[in-house]
C-alpha cells in the first residue's frame, strides 16, 4: 500500500476542508459518544475526495483514506487502528491509504504514550467505520428508491441483494458525504466471527516505503530556505551561559551564525535548555561548529554536586527516615511478632536513557502569525500548546505535522526539542531544523528514575509470607512540574509498588523522599519496571533460601480465587487484578520453557512475572555463566493482554521489550557525576547487539477480556529472570543493577 | 568539480572533502534513507556500500568517495524487490523503520560476499547494526530465508540519468 507522498499529503488535507471554519467538532473520541463527531460534507474539488467523518474519506477512485492520528514508532499503530476502521467499513484492505493527521483536538488524545491507543481507541475507531458504512448504503437506498435492508455492503461495494445492481465505494461517495450523521443508535457492529482484519496479523502499512528508505522521519524533513543547528547544552540542569566564544566557530565553512538560548526556569518541564546554537547550511557544519565553540557555563548549585552512584550507596545503606507511609493492610507489627522467619534485603536499579535509533529532531518555520512544526512527536497536542504560549499564538496558529518516529519509549513524548526549533526559528527568521547528537541525546535525556528498595518479609512456618514491609526512593516524574517534595506520585508507587496481588495479610508500602537533580521523564514501563525488578528478586531469594522452587513459589503465593478481580489489591491501588490471569501467563511459560528443566552446570533459569498496563506478563529465562561471562540464551514471554487486534504486531512488541529489557539490565547505566551525566554514546551507553541476543519465546495467549496494553508490560520482569537466573547457574545475586558492574557480558 | 557515483548516476559535489558521506546524501543530495544514529561507527544506521563493501558513511569522508561506486539503500534494487527487501516485508522485519536501511545494507553486503553464511557469521556481520526496538529475531530468519538464494546484482540507473 502506498503512502501518499508529502505534498499530496498537504493537498489533499486543503482538499477535505478539515477543520475549517463552521466545522462543530468536538473535543474526544474516548467517550466514544458518536455525537463528538460531525461530517464534514465539503467536496475536494480536484480529486472528489470526500469525508465521510474525520478519520474516512473516500475518492471517486474508490481509495479510501483512513486517518491515523496516534503516532507511529513501531508498535504498528497506523496500521492497527485503520485495520478496525476498516473492517467495520467493510473496505478492501488494498484500496486503502493511511494518512497522518496533524495535531488536532478534533481527534481526541493524540499522547501516544502509556500503551493507551488500542486500550482507548478500539470503539470510536468501530463508530468511525460502521457509521461511514451506513452512510454509503443510505447512498445507494436513495440512488435506487428501495429500502435500506436491501443495500448490503461488502468488500468495497454496496450491492442491491434483490436486484444484483451494485456500486462502490468510490461512487458512492459524494452522495454519502451529503447525508446527515446517521443517529449512533442505528449503527450495527459485526460479531467477532465476521471480523476480516481485526485479531489478523496484518502487514504494517509502512514495511514497504521502511524497506526502500523512502519513508520520512523528524530528522528527515526538509523545507525550502531552511538552515540547520546543533545546540552545545548546559551539561548541568538549571546551567546558565555565562560567556562564549563562536570566533573559531564562525571560521569553519558553512557556519552561519550562534544563537544563545537562554533557557526556561526550572522546573525543567519541556523548555528548551540553555546554550548555544550554531547555525549552518548543513548539519555536518553546524556539528564541527559546536566543537570550536568554547562556553562558560554558570552553574546551578542545586545540581552542580550531583552524583548519582554514591545517592545510591547512600539510600542502600541509610536507615529509613522521612518515610510516608504509603499503603498499609492489617497490622505489619503483629505479622513480624509472630513470624517464624524473616528475610530482608534492598535493591537498586541506576538512571537510564531512551536512546532512541533516531535522535530527536525537528523543523520549524515561524512567521509573525504562523509558526509551522515538522517533527518525529509522541505527544503533538502537548507540543503544539507549548509551542503557542511559547509564542503568544493561538492553537489555530501553530500548525504540527507528525513524522514517523524512529523509537519514541517515552522520549519523543518530550517536545523540548520542538521548542528549540521554534525559538531558533523565530530569533534567525529563518526556518530550522535542530538535530540532536547521539551525545546530545544520551547527556540531556528525560531519564528514568533511579530506585532503591527495601524489602522485609516476615514468614511463617510454611515459608509464605505473612508481612511485608517495603520502602522505595525514587525521585519523581512530578520534579519536572512542581517544586520536588522528593515524594512520588500515587500512579508511580501504584506501578507494582503499592499494588500486586499476592496474599500478603499485613502490609505496609513507605516512600523515602528523594530530590531529582537531572530531568526525570517516563522511559518504556516507567515505574514498573524498577518495582518488578525488586518484588521478583526479593521473592526468589525467599524461595531460593528454603529450596523452594522460585516459580511454584509464586504460584502458591497468589490467591486461589479472584477475590480481587474488580476491585483494588490495596488501598491505593484503584485497578481490576486477576490473579488467575497472572497464573494463566505463569504457566504458559512454564510450558514453552519446560520448566524446572534440568541444564548444564554452568547454565540456570530464572523466572519472573509482572502486571502492568492492565496485561500479565511471566518470563522464563536461561543464562550460562562460564569465567564470569554472562550469555542469555533463552527468554521466554507470555502475555494475556486481552483481546489482540493484530497479533504480529504484539508478538513483535514481546520481542522488542525482551531485547529492551536485556539492554537495560546487562548493560543500562547513566550515571552523574559533579552534576553531569558521564556517558555520552553506544561504546560508554551499549545496546543489546544481535550477537548477543537470545532465542525468544513468545506466547500470546487468547483471551475475549477487554483490549489491555503491549508496548510496554513485556519488559518489567526481564530484568529479574535474568539476575535470578544467575543464581541458578552458581552465580552471584545481584542486587544492583546493571549487570554489567558484577559480571563481564558475552 | 568533484563527482561522485551513487547508485549508477554520476552526481557533481561541491564540497569540504572531509565531509563524511552521510552528510553529503542527506543534506546536500536529499537522499535521506541513509540513517545518522552516532556519527562514531558504532549503530551501522549509516551503513552503504562502497565498491560492494559495507561501510559506515558517518566515519567515510567524501574524498574517499571519488573515482569509487557507492549504493546506498535508494539503489539496492531498481523496485525495491530485491531478496532481502522482499524477505524483510514477509518476515515483517521492522518495527520503527530506523535502523533498517543499515541493517538491509549490512545484510546485502553480507550475501554478495558470502551468499551461504553460517549463523555465527550472519551473527558476526549484523553486529555493528543496532536495533533498538530489538528486531533482531526477524532480521537472522530474514536472512536466512534469503541465504543460498541468487542475488542479481544492484540494478543501477542510466548514465546521467538524475
Ligand atoms: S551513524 Fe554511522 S555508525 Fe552510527
Ligand atoms: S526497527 Fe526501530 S531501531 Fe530497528
Amino acid at each position: 500500500m502506498a503512502t501518499l507522498s508529502k505534498l499530496n499529503r498537504r493537498d489533499f488535507l486543503k482538499m477535505t476542508g478539515l477543520g475549517s471554519a463552521g466545522l462543530a467538532l468536538q473535543t474526544t473520541v474516548s467517550q466514544s459518544a458518536y455525537g463528538a463527531f460531525a461530517l464534514s460534507t465539503q467536496k475536494a474539488a480536484a480529486r472528489q475526495a470526500v469525508a465521510l467523518n474525520i478519520f474516512v474519506h473516500i475518492a471517486a477512485n474508490n481509495r479510501v483514506t483512513i486517518m491515523a492520528h496516534r503516532s507511529e514508532m513501531g508498535q504498528g499503530i497506523r496500521t492497527s487502528l485503520p485495520q478496525i476502521v476498516a473492517d467495520e467499513l467493510d473496505a478492501d484492505w488494498d484500496k486503502i491509504d493511511i494518512l497522518q493527521a496533524q495535531a488536532d483536538e478534533k481527534y481526541g488524545d493524540q499522547n501516544t504514550d502509556g500503551s493507551n491507543s488500542v486500550r482507548n481507541f478500539f470503539q470510536p475507531m468501530r463508530v468511525m467505520g460502521a457509521s461511514a458504512k451506513l452512510m454509503l448504503r443510505q447512498a445507494a437506498a436513495a440512488t435506487w428508491q428501495v429500502p435500506l435492508e436491501s443495500c448490503i455492503a461488502k468488500d468495497h461495494r454496496v450491492t442491491h441483494s434483490p436486484s444484483g445492481k451494485s456500486l462502490s465505494y468510490g461512487e458512492l461517495a459524494q452522495a454519502a458525504a451529503k447525508l446527515p450523521l446517521p443517529d449512533a443508535k442505528l449503527l450495527s457492529f459485526k460479531n467477532p466471527q465476521e471480523f476480516k482484519y481485526i485479531g489478523k496479523p496484518m502487514a504494517m502499512a509502512d514495511f514497504a516505503d521502511i524497506v526502500r528508505g523512502t519513508t520520512s522521519f523528524g530528522i528527515d524533513t526538509k523545507i525550502p530556505d531552511m538552515v540547520y543547528a546543533s545546540i552545545e547544552r548546559s551539561p548541568i540542569l538549571g546551567g546558565k551561559v555565562k560567556s562564549f566564544d563562536a570566533s573559531k566557530a564562525l571560521l569553519i565553512p558553512g557556519v552561519i551564525q550562534a544563537v544563545k538560548l537562554d533557557g526556561g526556569i526550572e522546573p525543567a518541564g519541556f523548555n528548551p535548555l540553555a546554550g548555544v546554537a550554531i547555525i549552518a547550511t548543513n548539519t555536518w557544519a553546524a556539528m564541527e561548529g559546536r566543537k570550536a565553540l568554547s562556553v562558560t557555563w554558570a552553574n546551578n548549585p542545586a545540581h552542580a554536586k550531583f552524583d548519582s552512584r554514591a545517592a545510591i550507596s547512600k539510600l542502600i545503606s541509610a536507615p529509613v527516615t522521612e518515610a510516608k507511609t504509603v499503603a498499609t493492610r492489617g497490622d505489619i507489627a503483629q505479622a513480624f511478632a509472630s513470624a517464624a522467619q524473616t528475610y530482608e534485603a534492598t535493591y537498586s536499579l541506576p538512571h537510564l536513557e531512551h536512546a532512541t535509533m533516531e535522535p530527536p529532531a525537528a523543523t520549524a518555520k515561524v512567521t509573525a502569525t504562523s509558526c509551522e512544526v515538522w517533527a518525529c512527536v509522541q505527544d503533538p497536542m502537548t507540543a503544539r500548546k507549548l509551542i503557542a504560549d511559547m509564542l503568544g499564538f493561538k492553537l489555530e496558529q501553530v500548525t504540527v505535522n507528525i513524522t514517523l518516529l524512529g523509537g519514541g519509549f517515552g522520549r519523543k513524548s518530550k517536545p523540548d526539542f520542538v521548542a528549540e526549533a521554534v525559538v531558533l526559528a523565530k530569533a534567525i527568521g529563518k526556518p530550522v531544523k535542530v538535530t540532536w547528537t547521539r551525545e546530545d541525546t544520551t547527556r540531556h535525556g528525560y531519564y528514568h528514575a533511579f530506585s532503591v528498595q527495601h524489602y522485609n518479609a516476615a514468614l511463617d512456618a510454611k515459608h509464605q509470607i505473612i508481612g511485608l514491609d517495603s520502602s522505595v526512593a525514587s525521585p519523581s516524574i512530578i520534579s519536572l512540574f512542581k517544586p520536588d517534595t522528593g515524594y512520588m506520585q500515587d500512579w508511580e508507587l501504584g506501578q507494582g509498588f503499592t499494588s500486586h496481588v499476592y496474599k500478603i495479610p499485613h502490609f505496609r508500602a513507605r516512600n523515602i523522599p528523594v530530590i531529582a537533580h537531572t530531568r526525570i521523564g517516563w522511559v518504556r514501563s516507567v515505574y514498573n519496571s524498577n518495582h518488578a525488578f525488586a518484588l521478583n528478586s526479593f521473592m526468589d531469594e525467599i524461595a531460593r533460601s528454603n529450596k523452594i522452587d522460585p516459580l511454584q513459589y509464586h504460584l502458591d503465593s497468589l490467591p486461589a480465587d479472584e477475590p480481587n478481580d474488580g476491585k483494588p489489591t490495596t488501598e491505593k491501588s484503584d485497578f481490576a487484578y486477576s490473579p488467575l490471569r497472572l497464573k494463566n501467563a505463569i504457566k504458559a511459560v512454564q510450558k514453552t520453557s519446560g520448566w524446572p528443566a534440568t541444564v548444564k552446570a554452568s547454565e540456570g533459569w530464572g523466572f519472573a512475572t509482572h502486571r502492568s498496563f492492565e496485561s500479565y506478563v511471566a518470563v522464563a529465562s536461561k543464562v550460562s555463566l562460564a569465567n564470569n561471562e554472562l550469555r542469555v540464551l533463552e527468554v521466554h514471554i507470555s502475555i494475556d493482554c486481552g483481546q489482540i487486534l493484530n497479533p504480529d504486531r504484539v508478538h513483535a512488541q514481546m520481542e522488542g521489550s525482551v531485547i529492551f529489557g536485556l539492554s537495560a539490565a546487562l548493560m543500562g547505566e547513566i550515571s552523574f557525576k559533579e552534576g553531569a551525566a558521564e556517558q555520552s554514546s553506544f561504546h560508554d551507553y551499549p545496546m543489546l547487539r544481535i550477537s548477543q541476543s537470545p532465542k525468544i519465546v513468545v506466547t500470546l495467549i487468547s483471551s475475549d477480556k477487554k483490549h489491555s496494553g503491549a508496548g510496554e508490560p513485556g519488559m518489567p520482569p526481564v530484568g529479574a529472570s535474568i539476575t535470578n537466573a544467575i543464581v541458578a547457574a552458581g552465580g552471584p545475586r545481584i542486587r544492583d543493577l546493571p549487570i554489567k558492574n558484577h559480571l563481564k557480558i558475552g | 568539480m568533484n563527482k561522485v557515483k551513487i547508485n549508477g548516476v554520476e552526481h557533481p559535489i561541491d564540497a569540504d572533502p572531509n565531509m563524511p558521506l552521510l552528510w553529503v546524501l542527506r543534506d546536500l543530495l536529499n537522499m535521506t534513507g541513509t540513517k545518522f544514529g552516532c556519527g562514531k561507527g558504532l549503530c551501522g544506521a549509516c551503513t552503504i556500500h562502497l565498491n560492494g563493501l559495507p561501510v559506515r558513511s558517518c566515519l567515510m569522508p567524501l574524498a574517499a568517495a571519488f573515482g569509487a561506486e557507492i549504493t546506498t539503500i535508494e539503489g539496492l534494487s531498481a523496485n525495491g524487490d530485491h531478496p532481502l527487501q522482499q524477505a524483510w516485508i514477509a518476515h515483517k522485519v521492522p518495527q520503527c523503520g530506523y535502523c533498517q536501511s543499515g541493517q538491509l545494507m549490512s545484510a546485502a553486503a553480507l550475501l554478495k560476499n558470502n551468499p551461504t553464511p553460517s549463523d555465527a557469521e550472519i551473527k558476526d556481520a549484523m553486529s555493528g547494526n543496532i536495533c533498538r526496538c530489538g528486531t533482531y529475531p526477524r532480521i537472522e530468519a530474514a536472512i536466512k530465508s534469503v541465504a543460498g538464494v541468487q542475488i542479481h546484482q544492484p540494478a543501477t540507473k542510466s548514465k546521467g540519468a538524475i
